[in-house]
């Protein structure tokens, strides 16, 4: 079976730009979007799709940087500055985590807890930057209150706050008012080479090729960003520099997802290497993360494996004992575009982010992004569009911090949204989760149809008209992309309820035959069924059966493509 | 041996109660020994399609071959037509496809050719009567027939049971001669509204004791039959209904309980169940409790052992849900412990990703030779057989299990009567 073919005529009938974006993560769609509210012509390529690597595979948090705290305070400050903004501009796409960082008995933890306390007393003036909370000194007892599935002997804990978010919804919210503003976003597209213009000097050739159609073909433009994360050395090479002129240390990270959330807040572990890791509610499922290894394999295929998943599995169950009888749904993996140093360099550790002029490398009007949180990108996006607007002559300011992203202009009451269009509240706020004050739309489309709301996903609430609604406005080109933006597939269902009609759904809004919308359905479950193997428990096996079961009914052995 | 336990009268006794567990009552009782049947229930028959096959059905070749004894059985069960040449299906995944046998409510497609057959737009969240008429449509082997789906407006049958019912309460409330009769009625009039048409496809609605099909279709003269469901599907409701229904006609006892070990005393074997302290006992006994999806073999790898505070302790990747002799093989190798305190690598439980691979956990099975079960030496234990997903080494399907259960009740059977 050939990938169906994507009806949305992308019209670029522009070929001529003033910055070309390569990345589709929060850098890239960041600087999109910045460089369109500037009023430059800017268009972004992205090879997979938007949110693929580190953003749409991070632990979706939104830190004040208070890693930095001892080594720079001025980090700390700006990320939680930063963190502060995100949450003005989308609003509906953060939820608080609370965590909880259990102390258990050991020598000299006494005065460790001490020095946790004050260490987060310092973080807390920090805080309100961000509208967290203080942090918490517990007692045992109250730990034990607040956080019952807590074990082994603890001799206090400590709580803070933070932010999570949905990455992928982030990466989407910044390119659709990219792309409201005039810019051009073509996923699945990737660059292929970069030259410059004999004719015009000031100009690059961007070749890209599109891979789900294969068609080819170039444009021009004065200025590329390349912001491809951790691909970014392979970037560089396409513009004939030599890799190590943007090299990243390429840190791989996985995460194992659980049906619900298991705790009440995230808990903080210590794994046996002594790094930290957690158990943290997100959305409503409970992730586990993470692990921090070189990667040296293929960008566009990292998964976990289930050595990682077990290595952590033991970490978190020495605090948290009941993850043993959880079920895992889920894993997925990314790799950190981290700075790179050959052993640890002070000054280039108590930095997130670089940017990189390749005029010192002879390539004039290419700079490279490297780093970056999802905490700071809009700060790291601006910082890059101002370089790049002084460039091009263009004097306004960023105001990136002060324009809403798409639905974060007005907050929606769930209660009333699912009055109006007769669904359960619950479903409501998920729906406003994903899309703020734009699940305005998509419920009148759903009172428009006349008809008993269809849910498709179960475990993530979401409608027929939710799915078109993306599907239209979110540059949804395959299957995976619709999961990617609304997690449908990835729930405890393995997708069994859902795929298959939300299949004929993608297919009808693109233009597909109902075989070929079958067939993209087909395919997510084949490549998610690789993330959930990993973690597989006695449970979730069961589903899989009756999944490969089910599917075979009804569609036949060897359809899956 | 002391403690004479309940059921010793009986002198086989089956384990699991699907299709191959009550064949295998049904093969044991054809040759007068009377089966007591022990399982939980709700295995792979009670969600399983509708559609009965010999193995997976776009690949396996269209068969027929049923002896006596599998003919018997489906005959008893009478839920069931047998015509693997001519029995095509739609399914709600918007396929058309083949079936060596099907429940007779689903509309059998292979007898109708060059027509328009309906579909009603009905108000209900997981019916889309346009997306289905479109996609059966495409089918070839329907195009190659003459054979349209065309949907039309049916709000008549638009009430709450069919906005926010389950399928089979839909099917509950038409096995009601009221409920049939005024849904025959409906659609009657829709059908005639949109200008007429000899038959309608609906999705799995149609009765659990009464074979609301064929009543509806001759009372109304339009030929009405079910769709196919992957999941959970009124079928499987049907099969449970009839199976008990044989089942107290013949006056087997069924217990419903989890068994938790099987064990040889003295020539008979024990079987423990959680809810009694006593064992039931019999000469020989049918193993019929389902693969990975009916709960008969688990998943063990990874998980911790209870009351192990230490950590996990070394384990066999997978195994039966209860404790007994019998061995588990993949591929001819007997399953044992993994060399690993965490299970085996669980990156072999990836679906296979050639079109012809057949996923690992398909392919687990008791180790046996033919349905008689051999011990770890490779020696029969005799009184012992097994049958159904268990005895099977492919994806499984119900022709098969009702084949190999008929296969080792017949032999138990034979085992108690030369044994007796
Ligand atoms: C395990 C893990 C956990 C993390 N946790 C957090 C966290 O909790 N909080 C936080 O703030 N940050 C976190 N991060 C860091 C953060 O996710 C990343 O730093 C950030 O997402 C980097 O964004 P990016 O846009 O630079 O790169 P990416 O998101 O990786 O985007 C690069 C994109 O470029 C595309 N591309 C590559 N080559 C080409 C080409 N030739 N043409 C076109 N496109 C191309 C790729 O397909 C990819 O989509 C985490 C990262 C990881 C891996
Ligand atoms: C969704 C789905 C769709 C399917 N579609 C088709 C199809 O289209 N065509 C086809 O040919 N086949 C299909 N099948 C496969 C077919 O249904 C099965 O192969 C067949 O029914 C297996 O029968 P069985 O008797 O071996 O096992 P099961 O029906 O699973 O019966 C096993 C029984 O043993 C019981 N049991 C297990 N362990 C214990 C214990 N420890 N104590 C007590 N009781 C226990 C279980 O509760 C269960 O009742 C489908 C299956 C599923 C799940």
């Amino acid at each position: 079976m050939t990938e169906a073919p994507s009806p949305l005529s992308l019209a670029h009938p522009n070929t001529d730009y003033d910055v070309v974006v390569i990345g589709g993560g929060v850098n890239g769609t960041g600087v999109l979007r910045d460089c369109a509210i500037r009023g430059l012509s800017a268009c972004l390529f992205e090879r997979n799709d938007l949110a693929f690597g580190a953003s749409g595979n991070s632990s979706g948090m939104i830190h004040g940087g208070v890693r930095y705290l001892t080594s720079s305070p001025k980090v700390t400050r700006l990320s939680c500055l930063d963190s502060g903004y995100i949450q003005r501009i989308a609003p509906h796409l953060l939820f608080r985590i609370p965590f909880i960082m259990p102390i258990h008995r050991s020598i000299g933890s006494r005065i460790f807890l001490q020095l946790v306390d004050a260490f987060f007393g310092a973080y807390d003036s920090f805080q309100p930057l961000k509208r967290g909370r203080p942090h918490t000194r517990l007692t045992p007892e109250q730990a034990r209150i607040l956080e019952p599935g807590l074990s082994g002997d603890i001799v206090g804990a400590v709580t803070f706050d933070e932010w999570g978010i949905d990455g992928a919804r982030l990466c989407t919210a910044n390119a659709v008012d990219a792309h409201q503003r005039g810019a051009h976003v073509r996923t699945h597209t990737t660059v292929e080479g970069l030259e410059l213009l004999s004719s015009s000097p000031a100009r690059m050739a961007v070749r890209w090729r599109d891979r789900i159609t294969n068609q080819s073909g170039s444009v021009s433009t004065r200025v590329v960003v390349n912001a491809s994360g951790a691909w970014a050395p392979l970037t560089a090479s396409l513009a004939d520099m030599p890799p190590s002129v943007a090299a990243v240390r390429p840190g791989k990270g996985i995460h194992v997802v659980f049906d619900r959330r298991l705790s009440n807040y995230a808990v903080v572990a210590q794994a046996i290497d002594n790094r930290q890791i957690f158990l943290e509610p997100w959305q409503n499922v409970s992730i586990l993360g993470t692990t921090d290894t070189d990667y040296y394999g293929d960008l566009d295929q990292v998964t976990a494996t289930s050595d990682e998943v077990r290595y952590l599995i033991e970490a978190i169950r020495r605090v948290f004992p009941s993850i043993q009888n959880a079920r895992a749904i889920h894993t997925f993996a990314g790799v950190r575009p981290t700075l790179y140093a050959y052993g640890p360099i002070p000054d280039k550790l108590s930095r997130e982010h670089e940017i990189i002029d390749h005029a010192s490398h002879g390539k004039d009007g290419i700079y490279s992004m490297i780093g970056g949180k999802l905490a700071s990108y809009r700060i790291f996006a601006q910082q890059m569009t101002d370089i790049v607007a002084a460039r091009l002559d263009c004097h306004q300011p960023s105001q990136t911090h002060l324009l809403p992203l798409p639905g974060g202009d007005e907050s929606l009451d769930a209660g009333e949204l699912a009055k109006i269009c007769e669904i359960d509240p619950v479903a409501a706020r998920r729906l406003i989760y994903r899309h703020g004050s734009r699940a305005r739309l998509i419920a009148e489309q759903i009172v428009e149809s006349k008809r008993t709301p269809r849910f498709i996903c179960s475990c993530e609430a979401i409608t027929e008209e939710e799915i078109r609604f993306v599907v239209r406005h979110e540059f949804v080109r395959c299957f995976e992309d619709l999961s990617r933006r609304t997690r449908l597939g990835l729930g405890p269902c393995a997708g069994l309820h859902c795929v298959l009609r939300a299949g004929a759904i993608v297919a009808d809004e693109l233009g597909w035959t109902p075989s070929q919308g079958r067939s993209q359905a087909l395919r997510l479950l084949l490549s998610s069924s690789f993330t959930r193997a990993v973690a597989l428990g006695s449970a979730q096996a069961r589903q899989e059966a009756l999944l490969r079961a089910a599917i075979r009914a009804q569609v036949g052995w060897g359809q899956e493509p | 041996m002391g403690t004479r336990t309940v059921n010793h009268h009986e002198d086989v006794i089956i384990l699991g109660d699907g299709a191959a567990g009550v064949a295998a009552a049904h093969a044991s009782l054809r040759l007068g020994v009377r089966p007591l049947l022990i399982s939980l229930g709700n295995g792979a028959t009670t969600l399983y399609s509708g559609c009965l096959d010999h193995g997976v059905w776009n690949l396996h070749p269209r068969s027929s071959s049923l002896d006596e004894r599998q003919k018997e059985f489906i005959d008893a069960i009478d839920i069931w037509c047998v015509d693997p040449e001519k029995t095509r299906v739609a399914t709600l995944a918007g396929v058309v496809r083949t079936a060596d046998a099907a429940d007779r409510a689903l509309l059998n497609l292979a007898s109708h050719k060059n027509e328009t057959i309906l579909v009603p737009r009905i108000d209900r969240p997981n019916w889309d009567a346009d997306f289905l008429a479109r996609s059966w449509s495409e089918d070839l082997w329907c195009r190659e027939q003459g054979l349209r789906f065309e949907s039309f407006d049916a709000s008549s049958l638009d009430d709450d049971r069919m906005r926010f019912g389950s399928d089979t309460e839909i099917a509950f409330h038409l096995d009601s001669p009221e409920g049939r009769t005024k849904f025959g009625e409906h659609l009657s009039a829709e059908v005639q509204r949109h200008g007429g048409g000899k038959s309608v496809l609906l999705g799995p609605w149609l009765g659990i004791d009464t074979p609301v099909a064929s009543i509806l279709t001759n009372h109304i003269g339009i030929q009405i039959g079910e769709a196919c469901a992957g999941l959970g599907s009124t079928a499987g409701a049907r099969w449970e209904h009839a199976a008990n229904r044989w089942l107290t006609q013949q006056r087997i006892t069924r217990i419903q309980d989890r068994v938790q070990r099987l064990e040889q005393v003295d020539g008979d074997w024990n079987v423990h169940v959680s809810q009694s302290k006593r064992p039931y006992q019999a000469k020989a006994v049918v193993v019929a409790t389902g693969g990975i999806a009916g709960g008969g073999i688990i998943l063990t790898s990874g998980e911790p052992q209870e009351g192990n505070e230490q950590s996990f302790s070394p384990a066999h990747p997978f195994s039966l849900s209860y404790r007994g002799p019998l061995v588990l093989t993949v591929d001819g190798r007997i399953s044992e412990t993994v060399a690993s305190l965490h299970g085996f690598n669980l990156e072999r439980l990836a679906w296979p990703r050639d079109d012809h691979g057949v996923w690992w956990m398909d392919r687990i099975n008791v180790l046996r030779d033919g349905v008689q079960v051999l011990d770890a030496s490779n020696n029969p234990l005799a009184g012992l057989f097994v049958a159904g997903e268990l005895a099977l080494k492919r994806p499984a399907a119900s022709l098969a299990s009702i084949a190999t259960g008929v296969e080792a009740g017949t032999a138990a059977a034979r085992y108690v009567l030369t044994n007796a």
